[in-house]
């Protein structure tokens, strides 16, 4: 007995991209049924709800590493052991020029190459289906003023169409990918703070829960870096449909910390990570997307000692995936004890880069 | 597998000699057997429900006859788990175990026809599951697919995938 066309894409819709692919072969209307947009689309959002983490190296690495991670696998590793985050090197060694990720957005990250100290260029890479774009676009930082840009990526849900947003000190322009021109935009009413953890993947693709914006971490006061108190910290948001700012407090009951803070996604909603004054790691989440009064504390309990925590994930029974950096290490917080429960060493030849740790849906998009 | 079947029917049955309210409503199922089921069961199936809506609740005999009397009993102890909230990964796991790769594939076309979301969900998760690491030649087995490229439209496929044929599970003949 065959099924209805409508009951194989439900089905199909929930499996992993590989398989997806290899199964274009099994007749011409299941091929163009996986090349179908609205397929595509449909596929997207099942497997939304599922981020894996996107570790890349850092850009003095000579090649562009990528680990791809499954947080419930990275939970169940054995305890007291190590592991190589990196194992597939050659399978995502993408270009032999020096690059780097900027960020990800429904499955497609945005790679970008420097072939000179003033000149970058933009791809899109999918590594699910191992598609590269051709080059999307490329930025130029002309002569002059030597500070060089940042820059972030995110996808407008209005117009259906992927940005990058380059930035430094008193500058903002922003590219629409396709259309081959950089412009200017109001610049930042706070700066986010460099090298922060960006944690590119604030704006979620097809997730409307972050209302189409970009988040970074400002300090209200650039010319105090290391006063840490609860009125210098900022999230400044830009919308990317409006190429507007806003920016939120952080919530009231933030006690004082010994650490600069880090804003990061978990459970689709902003969250900041700290450490308090007794060294106790507290994560706050802000429940509702720019409605200050929903800040909550999701969780604290003694780091007994880990420093440099990075909160990745939360799993559905509150457990939390921890990543320590310096020295690389995978903790996860048991939310039943109230404590963290276990380390993996993390043991790679090729550095990661902290400040760009993303959450990446596995899809079939390869349009732009 | 038919012992297991026929003492689900004889629970129903026992059910259906202390009616806990005069509306028990009966689903006929396409060979014409009669499965007494209380009405919150029949609210599961959507299908049953508008049926019973249309008709102000005068006619509780619903011929349903799309399914079989060896499908039913399967929908309805689903029916009865979800309506006790008591869906749990474990009897979800128990109650695929015993239905071989037709009997899914019935089960799901039972669970869209009347409309049971839950169950559907489930399903497709299920074929999903099994079909995920198999072959090309596995799956249009699974679904009953004619292959209908040339061989050279084919080859040139698989050409261009060749990486996604890597890891593949070996066919298991046993499961028809």
């Amino acid at each position: 007995e065959t099924l209805p066309e409508e009951l194989i894409s439900e089905i199909l819709s929930l499996l992993k991209v590989k398989s997806l692919l290899r199964f274009k072969c099994v007749n011409k209307s299941w091929n163009s049924l996986i090349s179908d947009p609205f397929f595509v689309k449909m596929h997207l959002i099942k497997s939304s709800p599922n981020p894996h983490i996107l570790l890349s190296s850092t850009y003095f690495s000579s090649t562009c590493n990528v680990g791809i991670h499954n947080p419930s696998t990275l939970r169940s590793l054995p305890e007291n052991r190590s592991i190589n985050l990196f194992p597939e090197v050659s399978k995502y060694k993408l270009m032999e020029k020096r690059c780097h990720i900027i960020g990800s957005c429904n499955g497609l990250t945005c790679l970008v190459i420097s072939p000179s100290s003033r000149k970058n260029e933009f791809y899109l890479w999918n590594p699910a289906t191992r598609w590269l774009s051709q080059k999307v676009g490329s930025f130029h930082r002309g002569r002059g003023r030597n500070t060089a840009f940042e820059f972030s990526f995110g996808y407008d849900n209005l117009i259906e169409k992927y940005k990058v947003v380059a930035f430094r000190p008193k500058e903002v322009r922003v590219f629409n990918i396709g259309d081959n021109v950089w412009r200017h935009v109001q610049s930042f009413p706070m700066e986010p703070y460099r090298y922060s953890y960006t944690y590119n993947q604030l704006n979620a693709g097809v997730y409307l829960k972050l209302n189409n914006s970009l988040n970074w971490f400002a300090l209200g006061d650039n010319t105090r870096p290391y006063y840490y108190a609860l009125q210098q910290f900022f999230i400044i948001s830009l919308d990317l449909g409006t190429e507007t700012y806003t920016h939120f407090l952080f919530p009231r009951g933030f006690e004082e910390s010994v650490v600069r803070p880090i804003v990061c996604v978990l459970m689709e909603c902003l969250c900041v990570s700290h450490y308090s004054k007794g060294f106790d790691f507290v994560i706050w989440q802000m429940k509702e997307f720019g409605v200050g009064e929903s800040w909550m504390k999701l969780l604290k309990f003694d780091s007994h000692g880990v420093v440099n925590m990075l909160p990745l994930h939360v799993f559905e029974n509150g457990d939390t995936l921890i990543f320590a950096s310096c020295p690389n290490e995978i903790t996860c917080y048991n939310s039943r004890e109230n404590r963290l429960v276990r380390q993996t060493t993390v043991t790679n030849s090729i550095h990661i880069n902290w400040f760009n740790v993303t959450h990446y849906v596995e899809s079939l998009v390869s349009t732009y | 597998m038919a012992e297991e079947v026929s003492s689900q029917m004889n629970s129903l049955s026992i059910s259906e000699t202390n009616p806990s309210s005069s509306a028990t409503i009966s689903l006929v199922s396409g060979d014409d057997i009669v499965f007494k089921v209380e009405p919150t069961i029949a609210k599961e199936m959507e299908t049953v429900q508008s049926f019973i809506d249309e008709t102000d609740g005068k006619i509780t005999t619903i011929p349903l006859p799309n399914i079989s009397s060896h499908d039913l009993p399967y929908v309805i102890e689903y029916c009865e788990k979800s309506i006790a909230g008591k869906i749990t990964k474990e009897f979800e796991a128990e109650f695929v175990k015993k239905l071989n790769n037709e009997e899914v594939k019935e089960l799901f076309l039972a669970a869209n026809y009347l409309n049971i979301k839950k169950l559907l969900d489930f399903l497709s998760q299920v074929i999903a599951d099994r079909i995920a690491n198999k072959s090309v030649e596995y799956v249009r087995r699974y679904f009953g697919i004619e292959n209908d490229f040339t061989p050279e439209e084919e080859a040139k496929l698989r050409e261009e995938l060749a990486w996604t044929f890597t890891g593949v599970d070996p066919d298991d003949e046993d499961e028809n």
